[in-house]
């Protein structure tokens, strides 16, 4: 019962203030709503174009990385370290001894080509050395420091 | 007979909705032409809800042509179908709240009585009209910002308490209760000044 008569009361005092509002409510001014209409068409028409320039500086930039990236790996010298598994044959397997011969024969090849380049190498890193007169000085150091 | 009427049903709906889907589409794919289409509508409501909380004609439109281009901003999270209205009325009280507390730290803002909306009728009406105006607006400044923003959206926006629960981000029970404690404060504010 109270709150019957206070949804009631409430309900009265809304449309006493809805009458308060209403009459108190700005004027419908068309030449302002048409206004306001044109600022907003002219403002919201302008938006995707920006969207559309931000959009394409995103790409130019992904396709200059992507680019970088390209020519960054395909100039690099291969570092890797290609090892093939040398194949020994366990002791006595002899029945399959030919076969086994053949892979070492190609591993050992193989083997004695990497040998021979890190040789070289190690030769080049030498004579250069021994070109290189800070290093001779360091020499000289180092056996005067010995002797 | 019930497809005939489901087909009714569907021709109903088509008749609006599509309408209106339409005009969202190509205002997301930035028509501005069919955004303010969209929006043209509401412009009014907008406008009395931002001049009751401005008390400025002109820091309304301010308010409404910077409520409709956040709106559109935001656009993709409005929902189709459900109220554009309680979404842009959202939007306006804020941002009309907004432009008048920076508009009074410029102190550039005159009173509000000589910027109150002047209705059309005789002299005596119009100033007890100003007078009203007057003190509705500073019994809703002394209401908690919530209870304002109900009041606003109910009286001048005319939303529904669901509409409100959908602007303010509430659930309907809380956006009715709000309601309620504003009409009781504001009631309330105006009895004691015996103007309603």
């Amino acid at each position: 019962m109270t709150t019957g008569r206070s949804d009631m009361a409430h309900a009265d005092d809304e449309v006493r203030l809805q009458s308060a509002f209403d009459a108190t409510s700005a004027a419908h001014d068309e030449a302002q709503v048409a206004r306001i209409t044109r600022r907003v068409a002219h403002e919201t028409a302008a938006a995707p174009q920006q969207r559309t320039r931000w959009a394409a500086l995103g790409l130019v930039t992904a396709l200059a990385g992507v680019a970088i990236a390209v020519l960054t790996f395909a100039g690099r010298p291969d570092t890797r370290v290609h090892r093939t598994p040398v194949s020994v044959p366990a002791a006595g397997a002899s029945a399959s001894l030919a076969g086994s011969e053949e892979d070492l024969d190609t591993d050992a090849e193989w083997s004695t080509d990497v040998l021979y380049a890190e040789g070289d190498d190690l030769l080049d890193s030498s004579l250069d050395l021994l070109h290189d007169d800070d290093a001779l000085a360091a020499l000289d150091d180092l056996e005067d420091g010995e002797g | 007979m019930i497809r005939s009427a489901l087909a009714l049903f569907g021709f109903a709906r088509a008749g609006v909705a599509p309408l209106e889907d339409a005009r969202l589409a190509r205002a997301l794919s930035g028509d501005g032409a069919a955004y303010a289409s969209l929006v043209r509508d509401h412009v009014p409501v907008l406008l009395r809800v931002t001049q009751r909380v401005t008390g400025d004609a002109d820091l309304a439109e301010d308010a409404v042509a910077e409520t409709l281009a956040v709106a559109h901003r935001q656009l993709s999270r409005y929902q189709p179908g459900t109220s554009l209205r309680a979404f842009l009325l959202g939007i306006a009280v804020k941002r009309a709240h907004t432009l008048l507390r920076a508009e009074r730290r410029r102190h550039h803002r005159e009173t509000a009585a000589e910027h109150a909306p002047t209705p059309s009728v005789g002299p005596e009406a119009a100033l007890r009209g100003r007078e009203l105006t007057v003190r509705i607006r500073a019994a809703l400044e002394a209401l908690p910002r919530k209870r304002r923003e109900a009041a606003l959206l109910r009286l001048d926006g005319g939303l529904e308490h669901a509409e409100i629960a959908t602007a303010m981000g509430l659930r309907e029970d809380a956006a009715r209760a709000l309601v309620s404690l504003a009409m009781r404060d504001l009631r309330t504010a105006l009895d004691a000044e015996q103007t309603v």
